[in-house]
Order: C-alpha cells, then sequence, then structure tokens
C-alpha cells in the first residue's frame, strides 16, 4: 500500500506542478484575464489528487489478494474495474521477482508470473521479500514439468 | 580456448554448416532498401564513386557476418552461432518448434534457393531465420527438424512436405499422403480480392499520392481546379470508369499475387500450406500445435456466404503474411468439414448463446454515450442544424450498438469454447480449452451494476485473447470453470466475487 501511495503521491505532485504552471503562465504571461480568481484550478486539483492519494491506495490494498488454489494461482484485484485471473499453474512458463527503488527501501517484492501468451496479466505486488522467493518457488513446484504450450 | 562453435562441434559431433554463399549479396540487397535515403544523399554529393565505395563496404560487412554465422542440426536441438566480435549461440530443441515456413521470395526463386523460417513459442523473437539456403538444404533440414518433433512427441508417422520429392532419406520411413483440404482457382481468387481487404490496397496508394501530391511546391486543390472545369460530363464518368477498374482491378491482382497456386493440405498429422504467385510460401503446422481457429467474415462475405479462416499457433511471428497459416475465403458451408479434419470434434459448431437483453444496453450506451457528449456542445452552437446532424449520428451509434449485440454470442462444449464478437466485421474463435493458458473475468462498474462480465481466455501465441463478452457473471465463471478443468483434467470452482483468502 505504501509503495502504491508514493506512486500515486508522484504522480500527484507531477500533475499539479503542470497544473499550476500552466495556470500561471495563462494568467501571468498572456493578456487574457481569467475569470476565476488567480490559484483556484490549482487548490482544486490539489485537494483531489489528496483525496485520491489518500483513499485510492487503501481502496486498491483491501481489493487486491491472491490465493493458491489447489491446481490454479487466482487473483483478484481493481477499484474501479474488477478484474479476477486464474492461471493453472501447469501454464506457467517462468516467474520473476523485481524490486524498486521503493520496494527495496520498504522490504517488498513483485512476482510477475508468465506464461506462454503475452496476455496473461498476473503481478504479485507487495511480497515480503524474505517471502517472494519462498512463494515463487512454492508456485514452480506445482508447475510440473510437462511442455506447458 | 574453442570457441562456441567448435565446442558445439565436439559435444554433437555434427558439422556446423554455412548459409548459402549468395547470403551476402542477398544482405546487401536488403540494407539497401533501408538505407535508400543514404544512397540518395551519398550519390548526390559524391557520385557513383562514393555509392559503389558504400556498397563495397556494406558487402565485405555483410560477408563477414556470413561467414561468422553457422548453423547445424543434431537430431534435437537446431544450433545456430553468430556475431562478428559479441558471438551468439541459439539452441532451439526440435520438440519446441511451432511450425516451420519455407518462403522463396521472387529473388529467392532467381537463384534457387530459399528461406526457412523456425517459430517457436516464448520470447525473443521466437524461433529463428536461415535467410537463404539451398532449395535441397531447406527442404532437407525442415524434413529433418519436423520428423525430430515427431520423434520427441512420439508421433509414429514422420512428415512429408508438399510435393515431397527431397524427403530426408533416414526419415521417410514411411509417407503418408496428402489429403488436400483446400485449393483456390484463379476466379475464387478473384472473389477473395473483391470481397476481402485488398479492396483498401488502392486507398493506401492514393493516400501516398496524396501526400506525395502535398509536397509538391502549390496547393493540391488549385491545381486541380483548371483540370475539374474542363472536364465533360462524359469524361467524368470515362474517369469514374477508369477508377472503378483499377480499384477492382488491384484488389484481384493482389489477391492473385498473394494466393496464386494456394493449396492447403493434411499431411500425416500436418497442414501443409503452398501459396503466392512471385514469392512461394509453403508453410507446415503440427495439428497438435493449434491454439485456435479465427473465422472471420465481413457483411459483404456474408452475403455471398463466404468466410476466411486462420488457424493460430503459439509462434510469435506466425500473424505475419510469410508465416501465416490461414485460409483466404471458403464458402462457410465448408467450414465444418475444414474443421473436421483439422480440429476433430469441433465440428458441427454448436449454436450459440447469446448475450443477456441486458447486454443490448451497455452495447447502446457505449455507443450513444461518445454521441452525446458531442452531440450537447453541437446542439448549443448550432441549434436546430446541430440537433439534425446529431439525431443522425445518434441513429447510426444506435444501431451500430444493436448489430454489435447481435454479434455477441458463445458456447463451450466437449473440450472447445465457441467465442463470437464483431458488429460488422464478425470475428468467430473456436479455442480447444486444454489450449488456454489462463483466463480473466473483467468487470466494469457499468457490467456490476447489470450482473455481467467479460471472460478473456489468453491463449499462446498472437492475436487478441478470445473474449467472452456482456455474459451473465454466473455464466461466464462457468465458462471458466470448465476452461480451466479442461486444461488441469479436475473440476475447478472459479467465484471471482468471493472474499479474500490471503493477501
Amino acid at each position: 500500500m505504501h509503495v502504491w501511495m508514493v506512486a500515486q503521491a508522484t504522480t500527484a505532485v507531477v500533475g499539479l506542478a503542470l497544473v499550476g504552471v500552466g495556470e500561471a503562465v495563462l494568467a501571468g504571461a498572456t493578456e487574457v484575464e481569467l475569470p476565476w480568481p488567480p490559484g483556484l484550478v490549482t487548490a482544486v486539483v490539489a485537494v483531489v489528487a489528496v483525496a485520491v492519494v489518500w483513499w485510492f491506495p487503501r481502496r486498491a490494498y483491501e481489493r487486491w489478494t491472491y490465493e493458491l488454489a489447489a491446481e490454479t494461482l487466482e487473483l483478484r484485484r481493481g477499484v474501479v474495474v474488477a478484474r479476477y485471473t486464474a492461471i493453472p499453474y501447469f501454464r506457467v512458463q517462468h516467474i520473476d521477482v523485481s524490486r524498486g527503488p521503493v520496494e527495496r527501501l520498504l522490504g517488498l517484492s513483485e512476482l510477475v508470473v508468465r506464461t506462454a501468451a503475452a496476455t496473461t496479466d498476473a503481478r504479485i505486488p507487495g511480497v515480503a521479500a524474505a517471502e517472494a522467493e519462498a512463494l515463487r518457488d512454492v508456485i514452480l513446484d506445482r508447475t510440473g514439468r510437462g511442455d506447458a504450450v | 580456448m574453442a570457441t562456441l562453435s567448435e565446442a558445439g562441434t565436439a559435444a554433437t559431433g555434427v558439422r556446423p554448416s554455412r548459409l548459402h554463399p549468395v547470403s551476402p549479396a542477398f544482405a546487401v540487397v536488403s540494407s539497401l532498401r533501408q538505407l535508400v535515403a543514404l544512397v540518395v544523399v551519398s550519390v548526390s554529393i559524391g557520385g557513383p564513386r562514393l555509392l559503389v565505395g558504400i556498397l563495397v563496404l556494406q558487402l565485405a560487412f555483410q560477408s563477414a557476418g556470413w561467414w561468422r554465422r553457422t548453423y547445424s542440426f543434431d537430431g534435437e536441438v537446431l544450433r545456430v552461432d553468430e556475431g562478428l566480435l559479441a558471438r551468439n549461440q541459439e539452441l532451439i530443441p526440435a520438440r519446441r518448434v511451432q511450425q516451420v515456413t519455407m518462403v522463396r521470395k521472387l529473388r529467392h526463386r532467381l537463384v534457387g534457393v530459399a528461406e526457412l523460417r523456425i517459430e517457436t513459442a516464448g520470447g525473443g523473437d521466437g524461433g529463428t531465420v536461415l535467410e537463404v539456403l539451398s532449395l535441397e538444404t531447406a527442404s532437407r533440414l525442415r524434413t529433418e527438424v519436423l520428423a525430430a518433433k515427431a520423434r520427441a512427441q512420439g508421433a509414429g508417422a514422420p512428415p512429408s512436405p508438399l510435393g515431397g520429392a527431397e524427403e530426408g532419406a533416414e526419415a521417410a520411413t514411411w509417407v503418408p499422403r496428402p489429403l488436400p483440404l483446400v485449393t483456390l482457382g484463379y476466379r475464387r481468387l478473384a472473389l477473395a480480392g473483391l470481397t476481402g481487404a485488398e479492396l483498401l490496397v488502392v486507398f493506401a496508394f492514393i493516400a501516398s499520392l496524396l501526400q506525395l501530391a502535398d509536397d509538391l511546391p502549390g496547393n493540391l486543390l488549385q491545381r486541380l481546379r483548371p483540370l475539374e472545369a474542363g472536364l465533360s460530363a462524359g469524361e467524368v464518368a470515362l474517369a469514374v470508369v477508369l477508377f472503378l477498374g483499377i480499384w477492382l482491378g488491384s484488389a484481384v491482382a493482389a489477391a492473385i499475387l498473394r494466393d496464386a497456386g494456394y493449396a492447403l493440405a493434411l499431411v500425416g498429422d500436418e497442414l501443409h500450406l503452398q501459396r503466392g504467385l512471385l514469392d512461394r510460401k509453403e508453410g507446415v503446422l503440427p495439428l497438435g500445435r493449434i491454439q485456435a481457429v479465427r473465422i472471420t467474415a465481413s457483411p459483404l462475405r456474408r452475403a455471398f456466404g463466404l468466410v476466411s479462416v486462420r488457424f493460430q499457433s503459439a509462434g510469435r511471428g506466425t500473424d505475419r503474411e510469410e508465416s501465416r497459416i490461414d485460409v483466404p475465403i471458403l464458402p462457410a458451408a465448408e467450414l465444418d468439414r475444414l474443421l473436421a479434419l483439422v480440429l476433430p470434434g469441433a465440428a458441427p459448431l454448436p449454436p450459440l448463446k447469446a448475450a443477456p437483453t441486458v447486454a443490448l444496453r451497455r452495447a447502446l450506451v457505449r455507443r450513444l454515450l461518445p454521441v452525446a457528449a458531442v452531440a450537447v456542445p453541437l446542439v448549443v452552437v448550432r441549434g436546430a442544424a446541430g440537433l439534425g446532424v446529431a439525431l443522425v449520428v445518434a441513429w447510426f451509434a444506435g444501431a451500430w450498438g444493436v448489430a454489435a449485440y447481435r454479434g455477441l454470442g458463445h458456447a463451450v462444449d466437449d473440450g472447445f469454447l465457441v467465442t463470437r464478437t464483431g458488429a460488422l466485421l464478425r470475428r468467430t474463435v473456436v479455442v480447444p480449452t486444454v489450449r488456454a493458458q489462463s483466463g480473466r473475468v473483467v468487470r466494469s462498474p457499468f457490467q456490476r451494476s447489470l450482473g455481467l462480465a467479460t471472460l478473456h481466455v489468453d491463449l499462446a501465441g498472437p492475436g487478441r485473447s478470445p473474449r467472452v463478452v456482456d455474459s451473465s457473471e454466473g455464466v461466464v465463471e462457468a465458462v471458466l470453470e470448465r476452461v480451466v478443468g479442461d486444461v488441469v483434467g479436475v473440476p475447478v470452482t472459479a467465484d471471482a466475487s468471493r472474499d479474500a483468502l490471503r493477501r
């Protein structure tokens, strides 16, 4: 959740800066007289951004679950669009474990499970680094040795 | 210290071979097309001498690359070593091969050589391309690779390419007789051109001409105005007839160029395809590697009772035209016979279950909402005239929504999932359920409010995932259970809406 909050906050700060600069340029460098008080748009965007940064990652975290079922890896997530993915272990080709700078700081990892289909969408974010490799090994143990294509 | 290539020889006892000696010349010709701007500049600056210098350098560079590129096949693994300074070795086990295609473009046919494309599933380039081999070598290597693949899979019958006079001596212990599936004569090809995407070729040509004309000094319309003023009605009619002739003629010509001599046959447990007037292509696709069969029908083709069919394999490059295994045109009445031979058990296609009526609401809203977003300002600005335009556009959007809804359907039966989508261009996909890689259920807020969901079935290979669009949530979950259950071999319960079990 903290990783998502940092990501959302980064996006919000960049977006807010762009809006602020845009409004300042519009008000200062042109002859156009704005029909609203200076800084109002930036302030409204800032309030919305704070609400989104505060609310969205929490909601996403609540909705994000995974389950190692008997025959399949199952993922459920999505705040606006709900997604459910089922991947038979037999189909798993390989698993990547990735760690971004913020994740390294927080001791987390992301597992990316790949099948022969490029469209398979299977990422397990926010797994404790120590747990990630164990989880990867559990999934790989269940894949078997057959030809998965 | 032994090189990679030497190490490979030592390990397998098979001596590596080089591509045909004409390879560097072919590579220079190919690279010149990419360097056409450089060639033009060099000719204009330094004259022919500079161009000759560039060509000599390019030929030397390509010759060095040819010398350092070798391949060998030890009966199980195809090994390719390449690289002038940084050496790269590629190992392709025959059992992993999805599809083998032999391409003979015009330049290959002039010299008597061929290009061999070996497609595998997975990342990267998905296989290898041996650009220039002698015809005999290409045929022999293709036969050996396919025979090794058949052996690895425990199949008793070694493969035989179409026109198979060149089977490898060791492999050809038993040669199955080819069973012709589809052959296309010139009349059928002309019909394919007149009802297919080839009709758009002339518009692409016109677009490029207009772009060129736009780059010339002066405005295009201004240049055409005197011409327009001087034309009589008869000349305009003649021009229209001439344009129609060129339009339809180019569509027919494009279809014939691509597919002349088209023959699809079943040889043992493989599909063998050959096609092409100038560039000849011969593809081999083992039936066991078919991931899905995609059937497409435009309104024009539906009116004539025609469809096109594409066989999808897991090979990454198999959606490229030179590697595609498809039937460009087929009477819909012959579809069941083809499916029965290629995907036993899939034919006849089961009647499709329509989407629930509530899905019509989503189909309409999805198309009318953008129209409303444009129509409201239009009516405010233009008044009654804007309202008239908005109503006409809304009528078309509504009709499109109804057509899209009517296009939806699916069936899951006897190990096959059949899905259909598309408002005008109807796309039906037949998937052996055991080929599914994963399944996804997606529900937008609007779908949730209507109790609908969309199922995506992910398959290996290029192409969009087959979808069961806007079906009721219970039906979608039941289909996913059937598909995943077929893959793992035991019944599976998929409940997309149940609570979290583990975070």
